[in-house]
């Protein structure tokens, strides 16, 4: 079968979930995804990746990469994606309808994800990724009532489509300088200077995307406040898969970037801050999952923070971290979730002494949060690799990153020991709901098993771990992984008491201070620049907008005139004219009227006035037509003029003219602006007249008018002959100005109709 | 089949329609006068569908038989044919939903005669290859639009006014500037125009087409000179939003890319920055008027500006792409804005108003409304696969390839922006409780009209969006006749 059609098949059952829940769609849910984990661990090969091309003109198309790299996120997917499912059942028992529409979310979602990780296409890949934020976007809003969670999903979904616009632009830049949107293709290119250039251009884009994704500083408060989000979303979403995007986009450019200077600098940079930051805030969060989800930060910043190395031994502890990090926060989160579902509160001081009542619940929350600390028998991996490093490379940034990564874990571990000291903190007050944790531990076993299984096997990991390794660093051959060295256990076993003291720390800075370090505000100044930026909107729109008529005639009249002047300037057309005057005693004459009429239009506040004076400036026209030999012109002129007038004065005389006033206000500016536009259409005007114009037109009226169209009038022969459709146009318009004015009138005899029942 | 029998219907068939509908309108309220329309409207898909088959078939036709540039000469080529098709089915689809919009009320007939006198001026304005004819259309179109305003049971004679005072203002601007290319070209014909363009006259005439465009843009809503848009659509019944932002604006844009693949100075420095400068504060100013308002065919009114900000960029960035990105965004949002306008008038008319901050959870009240809100909000957004994500996607790769760097950076911001506005409308009107709403979100059932008309609308905008392979062959076909300019010159003036 074609993986795309599986893909399909995928987005057709998550409407399938959508309409309805039945024991066979929950069948169909599990084959599913349990096919896509067989397939990914190589048991079985049922798939094709034929691609199939979806815009031809743009060589778009669904073309899948499969190395060991996308094999391992689709284990992920798959894997802990069967398990979120069983969870999201037991956790939404009590509501069906909930169910239907969750879990026809999450499998959107994990069919989407599944999309980002095997799509070789850069734009297929950008679709899928869109899809992961606007489906994670619907998820965190799953209380859709609530303006918390409404906030939180906004701002996860502006941010991630804020980095992901700014990726795209990169893609496009890659295809720009490949011509193709292939990520295989662009990584076997050999590529010349100017592209080794222009890379670093796409990768501060595709790095904007990467970051706002996979919740790296400054943008993880989305990540903290998508804990708005049910359980089953968190452990899915949130930390196992979702946020891992990111952190797959990465891994997949390694090869292409990971020569760049620029690479090595700005994700060491920005992977340690994210750390550091998270690290320390995590340890002062009250809320069980604002401890996860900075722990999750953090995790997410040590990944970005391995994946700068370039050397294979970083790049296998990233992916074992990687895999490691997914199964463990996972369980984590269900577990949060189950207590909130019992107890109602996430908060740690009201949880305390859960852990004693329940030997289950007791030996799940040992092995996750012990695995989140980095207690010696689960875990020794990243931090170990992170000392390899600093041996290799000898300079004294990479010994204060390691101190400081190193610090950051220790932070980590203290905030892991607190959670597992309230579980297991002797109860102030017994707890109200003593009912049993039940089957809600089933999917956090399942993985804390998964995790003993791992530390068990942790010398196969490598082997395992291998295809990735070589997926993301072609040139790597060995594993070298021995958990078994001294210093992986010294370095652990010094994390582990360097948490220990630094929660020691924590309890008495306590005792003195309520202050919260490493909690920095970043979502209410998300908000507040987004609201500055429509406040400026605001004023903008204001200058403009809602304005009088007259405003808004001012404001377009004079920027068409300035328009034009612009382009009149860039056109030298501005030349000294002579003006022919054979006839200067009436033009001056009739030029004179024309101006006093106009003046006195500016000036007169009277409405009375300023129609005499249009009308004036009306004659005056016609007799201008008249001196210029076009007497029909002249009287056509003369004849709208005077019956407008009439007409205007009909519909007036109920009206006390006397009162009407016009503005007296702004009137200097009236008079410039009709001064600019009235010189820039005088000077094209004028201009017309240095051009030797072809006469053909004319000439052909004039020869067939008598000749072809039987016609001696010319005027009448264009009219009705040579251009017909115009004045059968004007008919029509005419007829739709009668229709319009019957409206008008209907509306007005109808509402003066009723106004006089009314009144009888 | 000869061309020629369905061109000439399509000039008929309104004038026997608006003969037919002022018949009723001395009657009070008609009952079979909708399904009058509505046969007749179909009879116009039928008639564009006849035409559209012989899409790769240009006809031109010279009226009279006076040969071009001497008389007027209508050019029915793919772009023509093809535009014509898409507007008589949205023509039919809204004419259908308009049955139910009570806020039309009694002005029933008069909207019909609005929409066919509409029809009438689209035709001529997208067929014809004369400027002064093409003016001719533009009057047309503004009294037809002025009518169709006009239908609305409240009265709305303020924003009427001013959209007619600054219309008026544009087509005065239109005939001015025509005035000047005959006076520097000798000619008419936008072909002849071309072809007598020299040394001599070339920086009139650049002048001279900047005011004509200048003229064109006061109707097309550019900016600085849209301010008649946001006070004229919100104002009026939802039905006549619905025409007026589907065609007037649209129908302008079209005009342009036509212009200026006949004109060469259009393409060239000074008017190419010029334009792309406007275009890009078209599409800022728009959606900063839409971040600010809280009804929802406001908002919609000010994204109408925003996005044909965004055609308008793509029109005048000279490749065959940017014309393939400028139909496609076209008309992806004729069908998703129409869909969104079509959204709110149904809550308007559920609710009594489609202010976001008196109506909440809608989703609530009627799931399937919220569904399609949602996904048309989601395509208007640029959320790929919908169709709104090719249409950005081409302007950006546009852009991006011919170095305008600045308005790629003016497209994403408007695209955070315009996501922002629709997330609003998502939220505060369909998600979010609200106490101070004084709605209840009483459940309330879609009529089978409402129904039938949002999907007949939605279901174009989400099938060009999964399968963009359905619309593109046309779309290519028309950009490379469009780009061909010496043989479309040969065609008009050798025909």
């Amino acid at each position: 079968m074609n993986i795309s059609c599986y893909l399909l098949i995928g987005f057709v059952l998550s409407a399938i979930l959508a309409w309805r829940r039945s024991p066979i769609t929950s069948v169909l849910l599990y084959t599913y995804w349990a096919i896509l984990l067989l397939w990914s661990i190589k048991v079985i090969a049922p798939f094709t990746t034929v691609p199939i091309m979806w815009v031809p003109s743009l060589d778009i198309q669904f073309s899948y990469h499969l190395d060991g790299l996308s094999k391992l996120f689709t284990a992920l997917i798959s894997g802990i994606g069967i398990i979120v499912f069983l969870f999201t059942k037991i956790y939404s028992q009590a509501d069906p309808a909930k169910y239907k529409r969750l879990a026809a979310l999450l499998q959107l979602f994990a069919v989407s994800m599944l999309g980002l990780v095997l799509a070789d296409n850069l734009i297929a890949l950008f679709v899928f990724w869109e899809l992961t934020s606007i489906s994670s976007y619907l998820l965190i809003q799953f209380n859709t009532a609530s303006h918390a969670s409404n906030q939180a999903a906004f701002n996860s979904l502006f941010i991630s489509v804020l980095g992901s616009l700014v990726m795209l632009v990169g893609f496009i830049e890659l295809h720009s300088l490949f011509a193709t949107w292939e990520i295989s293709q662009i990584m076997s290119h050999s590529m010349t200077i100017g592209q080794q250039q222009n890379l670093h251009l796409c990768l501060w884009l595709i790095l904007a995307g990467v970051i706002t994704k996979s919740a790296q500083f400054p943008f993880y408060f989305w990540l903290t406040g998508a804990m708005q989000a049910p359980a089953p979303v968190s452990a899915y979403l949130h930390s196992a898969t979702m946020v891992n995007a990111g952190i797959y986009l990465l891994a997949r450019f390694h090869p292409l970037f990971h020569s760049l200077e620029l690479w090595y600098c700005a994700l060491t940079a920005i992977g340690t801050i994210t750390m550091v930051l998270a690290s320390l805030a995590s340890l002062f969060q009250d809320d069980l999952k604002a401890v996860l989800a900075y722990s999750t930060v953090f995790a997410l910043g040590a990944m970005v923070y391995l994946l700068g190395g370039s050397n294979a031994v970083t790049i296998e502890a990233f992916s074992i971290f990687l895999v490691f990090h997914a199964i463990y926060k996972a369980g984590a989160f269900m577990l949060a979730g189950v207590l909130e579902k019992r107890y109602h509160t996430r908060e740690l001081q009201q949880l305390a002494g859960i852990g004693r009542r329940n030997w289950l619940f007791a030996l799940i929350a040992i092995v996750t949060f012990g695995a989140m600390a980095g207690l010696p028998p689960f875990f020794g991996f990243t931090v170990k690799e992170m000392i390899f490093k600093a041996k290799l490379s000898t300079d004294t940034v990479s010994y204060v990153l390691m101190t400081v990564s190193i610090l950051s874990s220790m932070l980590i571990a203290a905030a892991s020991f607190r959670c597992l000291f309230y579980f297991f903190k002797r109860p102030a007050a017994e707890i109200k709901s003593p009912s049993k944790l039940s089957l809600g531990l089933v999917s956090p076993l399942i993985l804390a098993t998964l995790i003993i299984i791992i530390t068990l096997i942790s010398q196969d990991m490598g082997i395992i771990i291998s295809p990735t390794v070589k997926a993301i660093l072609p040139t790597s051959t060995a594993s070298y992984l021995d958990p078994n060295s001294s210093a992986s256990y010294l370095l652990s076993l010094m994390t582990v008491f360097g948490g220990i003291v630094c929660l020691l720390l924590y309890i008495l800075l306590r005792k003195f201070s309520k202050v919260k370090f490493g909690h920095i505000p970043l979502d209410k100044y998300f908000e507040a620049s987004l609201t500055l930026v429509l406040q400026l909107g605001r004023q903008l729109t204001r200058l403009t907008q809602g304005q009088t008529i007259t405003n808004h005639l001012r404001i377009i009249v004079s920027s068409i005139a300035v328009l034009l002047l612009a382009t009149i300037i860039s056109g030298h057309l501005i030349q000294v004219h002579a003006v022919a005057n054979h006839q200067a005693t009436s033009n001056l004459l009739i030029c004179s009227l024309l101006i006093m009429c106009s003046l006195s239009l500016l000036l007169s506040c009277r409405f009375l006035y300023n129609l005499i004076s249009l009308s004036l400036l009306g004659l005056g026209l016609s007799l201008f037509f008249v001196t210029k030999g076009a007497v029909d012109v002249a009287i056509a002129q003369l004849l709208v003029e005077v019956l407008s007038v009439i007409i205007l004065l009909l519909v007036l005389r109920r009206v006390d003219l006397k009162a009407v006033k016009t503005n007296k206000s702004n009137r200097i500016i009236n008079g410039v602006i009709a001064l600019l536009f009235g010189m820039v259409v005088t000077e094209l005007m004028l201009a017309t007249r240095s051009i030797n114009v072809d006469a053909k037109l004319q000439n052909y009226y004039i020869d067939n008018s008598l000749l072809l169209a039987h016609g001696r009038n010319i005027v009448n022969v264009i009219l009705v002959d040579f251009r017909s459709l115009d004045t059968f146009a004007e008919a029509i318009v005419i007829v739709a100005t009668a229709i319009g004015v019957s409206l008008l009138l209907k509306q007005v005899l109808t509402t003066r109709g009723q106004s006089h029942v009314d009144n009888t | 089949m000869s061309q020629l029998l369905p061109i000439t219907a399509l000039f008929i068939l309104p004038i026997i329609a608006i003969i037919v509908m002022l018949f009723f309108t001395t009657q009070e309220q008609h009952p079979r006068v909708g399904y009058y329309q509505l046969l007749l409207c179909t009879l116009s898909l039928v008639i564009t569908g006849l035409l559209f088959l012989g899409f790769d078939r240009t006809k031109v036709i010279t009226m009279a038989s006076w040969p071009a540039p001497f008389g007027i000469t209508l050019l029915f080529d793919t772009l023509t044919k093809f535009m014509l098709l898409v507007f008589s089915f949205i023509g039919l689809v809204i004419n259908y939903f308009s049955l139910g919009d009570h806020r039309v009320g009694r002005s029933q007939c008069y909207l019909y005669c609005g929409y066919w006198l509409l029809m009438l001026g689209i035709t001529g304005a997208l067929a014809t290859v004369d400027i002064f004819n093409l003016y001719v259309w533009c009057e047309v179109i503004l009294v037809s639009a002025f009518i169709i305003l006009r239908s609305d049971i409240k009265d709305n004679t303020k924003p009427i006014l001013h959209y007619a005072t600054i219309n008026i203002t544009g087509t005065l601007l239109l005939l001015i500037a025509i005035g000047l290319l005959y006076a520097s070209t000798g000619q008419l014909n936008m072909a002849a125009i071309a072809e007598s363009i020299h040394q001599d006259n070339s920086a009139l005439c650049i002048s001279a087409m900047a005011l004509l465009l200048l003229g064109l843009g006061i109707k097309g809503a550019i900016f600085p000179l849209y301010f008649w848009l946001p006070e004229a659509y919100p104002n009026t019944s939802s039905s006549a939003t619905l025409l007026l932002s589907s065609f007037v604006t649209k129908v302008i844009m079209l005009v342009i890319l036509r212009l200026v693949w006949l004109w060469p100075p259009l393409q060239a420095q000074p008017l190419q920055s010029l334009f792309i400068a406007l275009a890009c504060c078209t599409m800022v100013f728009g959606v900063f008027g839409a971040a600010n308002e809280h009804r929802m065919r406001s908002i919609l009114s000010f994204h109408i500006i925003s996005q044909l900000g965004y055609i308008l960029l793509a029109i005048f960035i000279p490749s065959q792409l940017a014309i393939v990105a400028a139909l496609y965004f076209l008309i992806h949002n004729v069908f998703v804005k129409s869909t969104l306008i079509m959204v709110a008038g149904i809550i308007e008319q559920h609710c009594g108003t489609d202010d976001l901050g008196r109506v909440a959870e809608l989703l609530k009240a009627c799931p399937l409304l919220g569904l399609i809100c949602f996904i048309a909000a989601m395509s208007l957004a640029g959320i790929p696969p919908l169709s709104g994500f090719w249409a950005k996607l081409l302007v950006l790769i546009v852009s991006f390839t011919t170095q305008h760097y600045a308005a790629v950076i003016f497209a994403i911001i408007v695209s955070l922006l315009t996501l922002y506005s629709m997330i609003k409308i998502w939220r505060y009107g369909f998600c979010q409780a609200n106490e101070t709403a004084n709605i209840a979100s009483k459940p309330f059932q879609l009529t089978t009209r409402q129904t039938i008309s949002l999907i007949g609308l939605s279901i174009p905008a989400v099938v060009i969006g999964l399968l963009p392979i359905v619309i593109f062959p046309v779309l290519e076909r028309i950009a490379a006749q469009l780009t061909d300019t010496t043989h479309v010159i040969n065609l008009i003036l050798g025909g």
